[in-house]
């Protein structure tokens, strides 16, 4: 059985998580220019890192995240940029019909809370994964999601009670 | 609306893809890069600018300076003074003072040449040596 090239690890790896990566790069930056960049940048890092082979995805959101706090950090030296930001779902196959209030509630979450979501709901990471990832305590991690829904489960009442 | 149907809710949210743009930009792996292939090239140039800068950089060697040889028991020789000359070889009136016996007195210095002849205990060979010394001589005056 044939080796597949690094080409084709890459873009194996790539299509199965590249949606999940770039959600989490979106929640973690101020616009969808950065995002890009991130996620372009830590993709690339990861895969050196991991001496040019698919890494674990908790490595791929760590970075990310380092990435994103660096960007910020340099974005406060400069003027804002674009603030639109695109969709960050589409609709699901098995659901037709996108979950505007349910996305809005989403990502109007405080980013302590939605980043927990996001890595715990799309990405499937446990939260041990996701408090090593964010650098938080496991049951910092577990409390912030429960708190989550619950912010959702409101903002979704209010906008249909 | 319990956890189950909201979490159910929120797996159904499915992420976008990549925009095409980065699509593009992630089309290949990052490159490999050459570190290896860089150091081999480097060294060895690094090397030889190293050994050809090295002489540069250090402080000239000092020339070799003989060597202080002990000297032999048959070096030693014992030398006494067999012979001793004084030659005056200038004269200066300086100047005339009184005593208290109202006797004038002129003094004179007087430079002489003290040449001293060492000869060494082997039977044979001699030594001399000059110095010049000086010395103030009072002259007495004679008044009438």
């Amino acid at each position: 059985m044939d080796h597949p090239t690094p080409s084709e690890l890459w873009r194996t790896w790539l299509e199965a998580g590249a949606r999940r990566f770039l959600l989490f790069a979106r929640d973690q930056t101020r616009s969808e220019a950065d995002a890009c960049d991130v996620l372009q940048e830590a993709l690339a890092e990861s895969w050196r890192r991991h001496s040019h082979a698919p890494p674990p995805d908790a490595l791929i959101f760590a970075t990310i995240r380092r990435r994103a706090i660096d960007l910020a950090r340099r974005e406060q030296r400069r003027e804002q940029r674009e603030l639109a930001a695109p969709e960050w779902f589409s609709t699901s196959p098995e659901e037709p019909g996108l979950d505007a209030e349910l996305e809005r509630a989403v990502k109007a979450l405080p980013p302590h809370l939605r980043e927990v979501v996001v890595l715990k709901t799309w990405s499937a990471l446990t939260f041990q994964e996701i408090s090593e990832t964010l650098g938080v305590p496991l049951n910092t991690a577990a409390s912030r999601y429960r708190y989550a829904l619950e912010r959702l489960r409101e903002a979704l009442k209010e906008l249909r009670p | 609306m319990n956890d189950e149907e909201l979490e159910r809710r929120l797996r159904a949210l499915r992420p976008t893809d990549l925009p095409e743009a980065l699509q593009t930009c992630l089309a290949a792996p990052p490159a490999m890069r050459n570190k290896v292939r860089w150091l081999w090239t480097v060294a060895p140039l690094a090397a030889a600018a190293v050994w050809l800068l090295l002489p540069l950089a250090q402080p000239p060697a000092p020339a070799p300076s003989p060597k202080p040889q002990a000297p032999r028991p048959s070096d030693f020789r014992v030398y006494i003074p067999v012979h001793r000359t004084s030659t005056l070889v200038r004269v200066e009136k300086l100047d005339v003072i009184e005593t208290e016996s109202a006797q004038p007195v002129r003094l004179v210095r007087a430079t002489w040449v003290d040449e001293i002849t060492y000869a060494g205990d082997d039977g044979h060979s001699t030594i001399k040596h000059r110095s010049p010394r000086d010395q103030i001589i009072p002259v007495a005056l004679t008044s009438y």
